[in-house]
């Protein structure tokens, strides 16, 4: 009886991609990290499933051409998660709802209209999580939803670990007033 | 978790808004039509190699070469046509390491496994070929039957040969010729009970 081989790690997947042009290990590379960033995706955006789809295609279309760049000093899922958020945090500039870190105080964003989201339900979760501003949205699902890391989160998004840190403090600040409700005075 | 350096006043959640933020992770099911997508995008854009010989068009190649010689009955047996000798299943796996080569390569190939297998069928030894598509389902006591997935599917065969050889060490001797070990593939001889 013989033993089935192991399956190939990311590494050899994308070395056959890049040498070969191998459409069969680039399949074998997607259908095995698609699931987590279409669901990273879907919690980014509120659930819209055909927007994290679309954003999903963008992001391997951008990974597959960038892929030679990768020089694997993170993990590829955090790699690609990486350019899933660039894509996303676009296509979020582009509805018109992107907040600039640089002009928003978080007093004023704690005065922002803020969801009733006072019960531990999975749709309003979902609304208080759409009501924070994207890179304290980011923070805080990758850190507190996704298992990330400081330093993972820093090489997926492109900022220092201490400001990951400072965004995920501002994001749980934020979520917690929220899913608290503003007129409980932070208590439930 | 690095938090204790936090720079900034850090509460960590309390342990309901924890749980509800750690509820939802989990993992999406994204259309089969965006893999396409993806795929389709990335072809247009010369990503992939051509498409390397599929062992359809091998066996076929073979096939149309020992029709020609006047083998060709040996690729549909008659019932009792064949030997009447032990068959065996050779079973043939691509691992990470076999090397499908450039265009150039594959052609070289095709008349390679054509060559072997025109070989086969002329001593008497073959009796059909296939290869197996990427897809599959899987059927288990007491449990739907589900697609297998890539991961598994990868460890699963990808084609097939039936010979008929004397004994095992025959069927051995027939399965170390074939030009798939010569091209890092892996090839697994089973007697046909």
């Amino acid at each position: 009886m013989s033993t089935a081989p192991a399956a190939p790690d990311d590494a050899a997947l994308i070395a056959h991609f890049l040498e070969r042009g191998d459409e069969g290990s680039f399949r074998l590379l997607y259908r095995r990290h698609s699931p987590a960033v279409f669901g990273l995706l879907c919690r980014l955006n509120g659930g819209r499933e055909a927007d994290a789809a679309d954003l999903l295609q963008e992001a391997w279309i951008r990974a597959a051409a960038s892929l030679r760049g990768f020089g694997g000093r993170a993990r590829f899922r955090t790699w690609l998660c990486g350019i899933a958020l660039n894509c996303h945090r676009e296509w979020h500039r582009a509805r018109g709802r992107e907040t600039s870190l640089d002009t928003e105080s978080l007093g004023d964003l704690g005065a922002r209209p803020a969801p009733r989201a006072v019960s531990p339900q999975g749709g309003q979760i979902t609304q208080v999580l759409q009501a924070l501003p994207p890179p304290f949205l980011e923070v805080l699902v990758l850190h507190d939803v996704e298992g990330y890391t400081h330093e993972e989160i820093a090489e997926a998004l492109g900022i220092e670990p201490g400001t990951s840190k400072s965004r995920l403090a501002r994001g749980r600040r934020l979520f917690r007033e929220r899913w608290r409700g503003p007129d409980t005075g932070g208590e439930r | 978790m690095k938090d204790h350096d936090e720079p900034t006043t850090d509460e960590p959640l309390a342990g309901e808004e924890a749980a509800a933020l750690a509820a939802l992770r989990r993992d999406g099911v994204p259309p089969a039509a965006v893999e396409e997508r993806v795929v389709e995008a990335l072809r247009a854009r010369g990503a992939f190699a051509r498409r390397r010989p599929r062992w359809t068009l091998v066996l076929g190649y073979a096939a149309v070469l020992a029709i020609g010689l006047g083998a060709g009955r040996l690729w549909r047996p008659a019932p009792g046509a064949l030997p009447a000798q032990p068959r065996f299943l050779l079973l043939l796996y691509q691992d990470v390491g076999f090397q499908e080569g450039g265009p150039a390569e594959q052609r070289a190939r095709v008349r390679e496994y054509g060559a072997w297998a025109r070989g086969l069928a002329r001593q008497g030894k073959l009796v059909s070929g296939e290869e197996l598509r990427d897809d599959g389902q899987e059927l288990r006591p007491a449990a739907a039957s589900a697609a297998l997935s890539p991961e598994r599917l990868h460890g699963e065969p990808r084609g097939f040969f039936v010979v008929v050889a004397p004994d095992a060490a025959g069927a051995a001797a027939i399965a170390a010729d074939c030009p798939h070990l010569r091209h890092g593939g892996r090839v697994v001889v089973r007697p046909i009970a």
